[in-house]
């Protein structure tokens, strides 16, 4: 504590306000001076006075070391002459409350240290008076660089959280629209329209296909930059290979980058951004594509950023390959249906080919068939066929080749046509079904032939019927007025081996009289019309029946068979023949 | 089908589409139960040709190795099916 010019000490007569300069006048000068010093030596703040020459009158030590000058270096000085900047900073302050005689509170002075740290004060100046007169202005200064740095942090680290949440929420909304796309061209919608629009002023994305770059979707870009990313090869990019190994390409900065790479196509394509990105779409599989962020300013691309857009960029890239996936299953699937369809199409083609569109036996026999087929893929199946053979009878054949595809058809050509080959030699069922055997061994294909032979051989006034079974059902004889009687010997079924039980059965047919042979799909996996509800069927209508005439018992058996609830996958072929009766 | 150390338990309906399963486990059944293969039937709803040329398929894979395939608890729908077709005259039923 220093004196006013004229030696006067200043302590004892100072300021404390009313209630303080009670105390003062009141207290005894020594206790005064006491306190005063103490607070002016141990007060964590800057404590100073100067007169009306601005000249510092009181100095603490901690305004001093605030000022990097000791007390000695202030006392008799204005501000400005110690320090320049104080002189700057601090004296129009001084002058003003001195002017004003009205304090000054609470101005903030940035400042910096002799070693460059920036420093922060907070300073309140006030009128110092004696008797009401102003004689000088006392400062008290705080440094409150400390808090105002923890407040910059807290500041800084608020606004940060903010935006990672913000940040965060815009992932989880992308994450749910990606959920929600299937097909790759609506994850590029999301990918673009629902998130890159929002982060950027430019935004393209683009599958990463085997014969180059596929656009999948864009958001406001120029035609130019379009057929930049058309065409571009991003292999013979310097700049933006890196992309394609799964790296980042930030362009923070157009200038920086036009420097480093001087014609680029790129930035000739897109004139308008400023800074721009690549970001890799990544799936295990590998790179699935590329989404191009471009902006209208520089680009700060900090941490948080580059974070933010690797995250987005890994969702949408999980999505899109997702998305390829399901198309290339859709494919698939469309490429197997038309496969199925095209099968399906030959099968029928092939079926249709392989049954006679009517057997057309000379009077006064009569016949009549049903084919059903049952599931497309199931080409080979019932069959049946009627030829004359050699000695003028009548063969014909109700059969049932075992599996599918081209080769089960192929099987039921050759079992058709050895039929018919045979049939020109010889009426004889054995031999006929003997020689099928061999061709179906000799074809060796482990297919096999269940087979029906019917002869009819024309007589006077009737006709004789030959049944021969082999693997199939017994023929049913219907008599009008009588009812069923079932015709044939169980023989062996065809392809199986070379050792036949064959033996064929006799019959007459009467005129007015129907025989119905049929196929295991008639009666087979079905719990409500078996081989007892056909012979049902059949003795009704023929009881009742004066003359029976095949199409009548071919419809009835059919119409039965087909109102039950019955697995229909299985072919089923029914076929009539009868001795028309006369009149 | 079952797969147990046992007999080999058919159930439901085997038809084209259970045939080349049907033979295959047939044939590896062999190598667990040893020459003789039997092959339970009394679950089985409904089996046609081509299953039951699958087990015939089977036993004629075996038999260069001695094993025989063997039916059992055949119901009447199949015994009628092995009927008609004189498939009995080939695979052993019991």
């Amino acid at each position: 504590v220093s004196a006013w010019p004229d030696g006067t000490p200043h302590a004892p007569r100072m300021p404390w306000g009313d209630g303080g300069r009670s105390w003062a006048v009141d207290s005894p000068p020594e206790q005064v001076v006491a306190i005063f010093q103490a607070i002016l030596g141990t007060a964590p703040v800057g404590i100073g006075v100067v007169d009306t020459q601005l000249r510092f009158v009181v100095v603490n030590d901690h305004l001093a070391a605030m000022h990097d000058t000791s007390v000695d270096g202030h006392l008799g000085r204005r501000p400005g002459e110690v320090s320049s900047d104080l002189g700057t900073q601090v004296e129009p302050l001084f002058q003003r409350v001195l002017d004003d005689e009205e304090p000054l509170v609470d101005v903030e002075l940035d400042r910096s240290t002799s070693s460059g740290d920036a420093r922060v004060w907070r300073a309140s100046y006030f009128p110092v008076r004696l008797d009401g007169a102003v004689i000088g202005v006392g400062t008290i200064v705080v440094d409150v660089s400390e808090a105002r740095h923890a407040l910059a942090q807290e500041q800084t680290a608020r606004a940060a959280a903010e935006v990672a949440g913000d940040r965060a929420q815009r992932l989880h909304g992308l994450a749910g629209h990606l959920a929600g796309a299937v097909t790759p061209a609506e994850v590029g919608a999301v990918a673009v329209h629902r998130f890159a629009a929002a982060e950027a002023d430019r935004a393209t994305l683009v599958r990463h296909a085997a014969d180059g770059l596929v656009p999948v979707d864009e958001h406001n870009v120029d035609p130019s930059y379009r057929s930049w990313i058309r065409t571009v090869d991003l292999r013979r990019s310097t700049w933006a290979a890196p992309v394609l190994d799964g790296k980042p390409v930030w362009v923070p900065d157009r200038q920086a980058f036009e420097a480093d790479h001087p014609g680029s196509q790129m930035a000739a394509s897109d004139p308008v951004s400023a800074a721009w990105c690549l970001l890799p779409l990544v799936s295990p599989r590998g790179i699935v594509g590329v989404l191009a962020l471009h902006w209208d300013e520089p680009q700060p691309f900090d941490d948080a950023q580059r974070a933010f857009l690797r995250v987005a960029s890994e969702l949408i890239g999980s999505a899109l390959a997702r998305a390829a996936t399901h198309e290339e299953l859709q494919r698939a699937h469309d490429r197997l249906r038309a496969a199925y369809d095209q099968r399906d199409r030959v099968a029928r083609t092939l079926r249709a080919g392989l049954a006679p569109r009517a057997l057309h036996l000379s009077p006064p026999l009569e016949s009549e068939a049903v084919l059903r087929l049952g599931s497309a893929d199931q080409v080979g199946g019932d069959f049946y066929d009627g030829v004359r053979t050699g000695d003028g009878s009548w063969l014909v054949a109700v059969g049932d080749v075992c599996g599918k595809g081209a080769e089960a058809a192929a099987l039921t050509a050759l079992v058709r046509y050895t039929v018919r080959a045979a049939a020109m030699s010889t009426a004889d069922h054995e031999s006929i079904l003997r020689t099928v055997n061999r061709a179906l061994l000799d074809e060796d294909t482990g297919l096999f032939c269940a087979l029906t032979l019917l002869g009819f051989i024309p007589q006077a006034g009737r006709t004789d019927l030959v049944v021969t079974l082999a693997g199939q059902h017994e023929a049913r004889l219907c008599r009008p007025g009588c009812g069923v009687e079932l015709v044939g010997t169980f023989g062996s079924l065809l392809g199986v081996s070379h050792d036949l039980t064959l033996q064929p059965a006799r019959a007459v047919l009467e005129a007015g009289a129907v025989v119905v042979a049929f196929t295991d799909g008639l009666v087979e996996r079905s719990r409500t019309f078996d081989e007892e509800q056909v012979d049902r069927e059949l003795a009704e209508l023929a009881r009742r029946s004066t003359g029976l005439r095949p199409g009548q018992l071919v419809d009835d058996v059919v119409r039965a068979g087909f109102a039950r609830p019955a697995d229909h996958s299985d072919d089923i072929c029914v076929l009539a023949v009868g001795h028309r009766a006369a009149g | 089908m079952s797969t147990s150390s046992g007999p080999l338990e058919l159930r439901g309906e085997i038809d084209l589409a259970a045939a080349e399963d049907l033979r295959e486990h047939v044939v590896a059944r062999a190598a667990v139960v040893g020459p003789r293969v039997e092959v339970d039937l009394r679950a089985v709803e409904f089996i046609d040709s081509t299953g039951l040329e699958a087990l015939l398929a089977a036993q004629e894979q075996l038999r260069p190795s001695g094993s025989t395939v063997v039916l059992t608890h055949v119901p009447a729908s199949v015994r009628r099916t092995l009927t008609l077709t004189r498939l009995h005259d080939h695979l052993a039923v019991e």
